[in-house]
């Protein structure tokens, strides 16, 4: 939400977020380099340089599993939604805790072959026709690839540039990567290591995602399925007037199956596109804030009587008309094109 | 969040909802171990 290119937006929040994050990170790094050498068999110690690619492998698996289970959290209890805000860049800390283990790794596994490492690493073992022993490292190069894509598509620009949907796509492509990790992870360490400590964790992680996922897929897929009641108009019936907070809203279905966010605001309604013209996010969970919707997932802002973004900002969105029938109200299921003033209806009026 | 998203959110992740855990499963089955009965096998210095 800005009138011109400005490489990094902070604020505090961001601050706060980032700090934690980043003590987080060298905290567990910390703590699995000192305690991690202590803990191991001494029958079989671990060198320090294998120690040092476990720590940035684990902390990056982890940190993946953590972004992978904000969303589906945000979608099913809004209290994580705070996490979600920053969500880009833990993102990009985590590519970054990838490419030091990758580095770990080239540096001590491959650094002492007579040819170049990148070579040896792709060339050290391609028995591909074997499960036991299979080249567990194309699925961690694959994945850091698309973290690296990720991270350099991160910013704003790049989302205003390919626009919101090709973006989500895009940054779709996390799933392959947690899927190649959870490969290269399965095929790498778990089948070397005996300690059944790191493979119990793993599952646990794959597990809550998985879980998360699917609980947060279900219930959306039942909103999706709500057959909207159609009035003789055309309006489609979209609840009731007390059901709606002041300064927050109720989220209509639409035959087409598109969602509509209806804002109780000042004693009248209004109703724009459920969906934020900066990452899709869902608008009707937000609330009114200084008397503009606010997207709960970054806070940008629109007039609720025309779609449109305060000055001097320019995104737009989709309103559409109410009628009220008492105290239920219609919804006109044909949204007008974004940014149209349409007047609220105030409650208890009859339009 | 547009209709065709949720469903493609919802459609991959009832495929990898399936697929992580199986895999995980998998790569722990598939782990071999050694046989609790093997013989003993002596270990001399090299050149004795």
């Amino acid at each position: 939400m800005s009138v011109k290119y400005v490489p990094v937006t902070w604020n505090r929040n961001k601050y706060i977020y980032d700090a934690v994050a980043i003590v987080a990170i060298v905290l567990y790094l910390y703590v699995f380099l000192r305690v991690g050498g202590a803990l191991q068999d001494v029958t079989r110690p671990v060198d320090g340089a294998i120690l040092r690619m476990r720590a940035f492998g684990t902390c990056a698996f982890f940190m993946l599993t953590i972004i992978l289970c904000i969303g589906p959290l945000a979608r099913l209890d809004r209290r994580f939604l705070p996490l979600l805000y920053n969500r880009r860049h833990f993102g990009v800390m985590t590519c970054g805790v990838a490419i030091m283990h990758a580095d770990a790794v080239l540096r001590w596994y491959f650094a002492f072959s007579p040819v170049d490492p990148y070579v040896a690493l792709l060339g050290s073992n391609t028995d591909f026709g074997q499960w036991l022993g299979f080249p567990f490292e194309v699925f961690g190069i694959a994945a850091l690839l698309v973290l690296l894509v990720l991270a350099a598509t991160s910013h704003d620009f790049w989302l205003s540039f390919l626009t919101p949907p090709v973006w989500k796509t895009l940054h779709m492509g996390i799933y392959f990567a947690y899927t190649a990790i959870i490969a290269h992870v399965g095929l790498g360490y778990l089948q070397s290591q005996k300690d059944p400590t790191f493979a119990a964790l793993v599952g646990m992680c794959v597990l809550t995602v998985a879980a998360l996922h699917v609980m947060a897929a279900r219930r959306e897929g039942h909103v999706d399925r709500i057959e909207p009641v159609t009035a003789d108009d055309g309006f489609v019936f979209a609840g009731q007037v007390d059901d709606i907070e002041n300064n927050r809203a109720i989220v209509a279905i639409l035959p087409l199956g598109e969602r509509v966010a209806i804002f109780r605001h000042d004693g009248k309604l209004s109703a724009i596109s459920n969906v934020c013209a900066h990452q899709n996010g869902p608008l009707g969970e937000g609330r009114i804030i200084d008397g503009a919707v606010t997207c709960p997932w970054h806070g940008f802002q629109y007039r609720p009587e025309d779609g449109c973004a305060p000055a001097p900002f320019t995104e737009r969105i989709s309103t559409y008309r109410l009628r009220l029938d008492g105290q239920q109200i219609y919804l006109d299921p044909n949204a007008l094109p974004p940014g149209t003033r349409v007047e609220p209806v105030v409650i208890g009026d009859a339009t | 969040m547009q209709r065709r998203q949720r469903t493609a959110h919802r459609r991959i992740w009832m495929v990898l909802g399936v697929v992580l855990p199986t895999l995980v499963i998998f790569a722990l089955a598939s782990r071999q171990t050694v046989p609790v009965d093997r013989p003993a096998v002596l270990i001399e210095a090299p050149g004795q």
